[in-house]
């Protein structure tokens, strides 16, 4: 992995690192950033989208799923030709056209408690990008165990949401969501609220791996409603009785 | 619901409602039909965790959210 930024690099990231913020510290961070994102639908297309942008050192992600006719009206990774093909082939191909220098391992996997620790390997974060409460529920309990934090997003119809849950400082996904949730099917859902929850994932991501602690939605849920257009924030404690995470209380 | 008991006033989804004074959250989630078993609740901007919708009691003024969360991608 390069520790410097070549002249390509610094002209390709200029309007970032100028920015206090990141600056070029701040970039190299990134580039020595590995992030695991779940999922390259609605929230994953968005989210894997700008962190390889953002110029991420490695990407892997993870979508067992083929495109269809139907994902295309939010899942912007993926084109009317690329129907049929693999998710993670479609989207690597993109990705890595974007930014040559984020290296990007798509894989046709289906995540499950036997396979999560080792997809998620050695990430420095978990983006979830899934569409489901069980998947969630494996990614958490990765996250917990390997002390990675874990950026969860969800959409449904016109509202969505997002946090950033960090083992052992914020409260876990199944501190929040203990039980399951009925079936309903594929919510409806339209395009620009999963790109808005997945920009803010990238967002919390990118703020997280450079330092921006102010930005990483840490004890509080961002929740948006597309039908009024309001943002509000929800504060939330850690839950002693929690039966995943409550043990380390 | 007792019909003589004294009624508080709380914002519920948005709405000013009349609620019965005592009233746990558990209580209101069924009043109001809301159930679902992963529903967020939300008092004056923090999270209630489920485990608390017993023993939490609304007072007057409070503002409560039942919030259907979103699992989709």
């Amino acid at each position: 992995m390069s520790t410097h930024l070549s002249p390509e690099e610094a002209l390709r990231y200029h309007r970032q690192v100028i920015l206090p913020q990141i600056g070029e510290e701040g970039q190299k961070r990134l580039q020595g950033s590995r992030i695991f994102v779940a999922g390259l639908g609605g929230l994953g297309s968005i989210s894997a989208y700008y962190l390889a942008a953002a110029g991420i050192g490695q990407l892997r992600a993870v979508d067992k799923d083929r495109v269809e006719l139907g994902n295309l009206n939010r899942q912007l990774l993926h084109f009317t030709g690329d129907i049929g093909e693999f998710k993670a082939e479609s989207a690597k191909r993109k990705l890595q056209s974007l930014n040559p220098h984020c290296r990007v391992e798509a894989l046709r996997e289906t995540i499950s408690e036997d396979n999560g620790d080792l997809l998620v390997g050695d990430a420095h974060l978990i983006v979830d990008g899934t569409d489901n409460l069980k998947t969630r529920k494996i990614l958490n309990r990765v996250s917990l165990r390997k002390k990675i934090p874990f950026v969860f997003g969800g959409v449904d119809g016109l509202t969505g949401m997002a946090t950033t849950f960090i083992p052992g400082v914020t409260p876990c996904f199944e501190c929040l969501f203990p039980h399951g949730t009925p079936d309903k099917g594929p919510p409806g859902v339209l395009g620009p609220l999963p790109g808005i929850i997945g920009s803010l994932q990238a967002l919390a991501a990118i703020n997280f791996l450079v330092g921006v602690n102010s930005g990483l939605l840490t004890g509080r849920m961002l929740y948006v409603d597309g039908a009024t257009m309001n943002f509000k924030m929800i504060e939330m404690g850690r839950n002693s009785r929690c039966r995943v995470c409550g043990a380390d209380l | 619901m007792n019909e003589d008991a004294e009624k508080i006033e709380v914002t519920l989804n948005g709405f000013k409602e009349k609620v019965t004074q005592g009233s746990s959250i558990t209580q209101l989630i069924l009043e109001y039909d809301e159930m679902e078993s992963a529903m967020m609740v939300e008092q004056n901007g923090r999270f209630v965790y489920p485990q608390d919708y017993d023993t939490t009691l609304p007072e007057t003024g409070d503002v409560l959210e039942f919030i259907h969360p979103d699992f989709g991608g």
